[in-house]
């Protein structure tokens, strides 16, 4: 019988993570993949814009979203079988841009867990929150244990 | 020019957006995004693995997805929603081409909603992000 991932870890929470946005890095993400867009980029048009300041790529929460998965891969309760582990699908609601010096906190659970055919399946949900309190990013990931955990 | 929400109709395509990946654009985007795993940046473990060498992180493929979005509508912001699923991977020396087409418009308590299906495909027509859905809000 193989072990399959308990369904009782649905639920459970993992310590929140911080992140300040910095101009900087944010424009090294955007470049990374080739994104010259002015609102990342040109300070000035940023100033002018409705955001008042240059605001981060969407898909920058990727970098302080999902920066609490490190926890549930290493959960020694869960013991993920991190060698056959791949990212299968991800989903993100943006609710509000991310500029330079906002200060992010995001808590992240997980919402499901569930097996099809050979693998195995975990969703993580990761809600991101800006120093003003306000809802900016809703993120989840599901991973795939290839041939179960 | 930012696409306005009256021109817009149900099947228009957005401008499709092609690249092809060399293995210095994964360490780049290791750099930027932390990931350092070994299957983005080793070939050799890559290799030893089983995937036949490196693979692109899934999140590039991603974010330039989203980069398609967005030069299309221009302002970053108007994007609200994005999901995609990794359906296989993207490699150094790969050509892939990110599309996208609208499928739904609507106005809901005063929000102009654009909906659209969008995905990305290597040169041999291998689906590398299906099942994509994206929201925008001009």
């Amino acid at each position: 019988m193989r072990l399959v991932l308990d369904p009782n870890f649905i639920g459970k929470e993992y310590p929140p993570t911080e992140y300040e946005i910095g101009r900087e890095k944010m424009r090294e993400y955007a470049r990374a993949v080739e994104d010259g867009n002015p609102y990342y980029h040109e300070k000035d048009f940023g100033l002018k814009s409705r955001y008042g300041d240059n605001i981060a790529p969407p898909c920058f929460a990727s970098v302080y979203n999902l920066m609490g998965c490190a926890m549930m891969f290493m959960d020694p309760e869960l013991k993920l079988n991190m060698a056959m582990l791949v990212h299968g699908e991800q989903e993100f609601e943006f609710h509000k841009p991310v500029k330079p010096g906002d200060v992010i906190t995001t808590r992240g659970k997980i919402v499901d867990i569930y097996q099809k055919g050979h693998n195995d399946f975990i969703v993580y949900e990761a809600r991101s929150f800006n120093q003003d309190g306000e809802l900016v990013t809703v993120g989840r990931a599901t991973f795939v244990i290839r041939g179960g955990n | 020019m930012a696409p306005s929400f009256e021109e817009i109709k149900i099947g228009d395509e957005i401008p499709r957006y092609s690249v092809q990946l060399n293995q210095m654009m994964l360490w780049i985007y290791a750099g930027a995004s932390g990931d350092f795993n070994l299957i983005h940046v080793d070939k050799e473990f890559g290799e030893k693995v089983g995937l036949g060498g490196t693979i692109a992180h899934g999140l590039s493929n991603m974010a330039r997805l989203s980069k398609t979005i967005t030069d299309w509508v221009e302002d970053p912001g108007a994007l609200k929603y994005l999901a995609v699923r990794f359906a296989a991977p993207a490699r150094p020396g790969d050509t892939i081409t990110f599309w996208g087409r609208v499928t739904d418009k609507k106005e809901e308590d005063g929000k102009k909603i654009v909906v659209l299906d969008v995905g990305a495909e290597n040169q041999d027509g291998v689906q590398i992000l299906t099942r994509g859905s994206a929201r925008v809000e001009l």
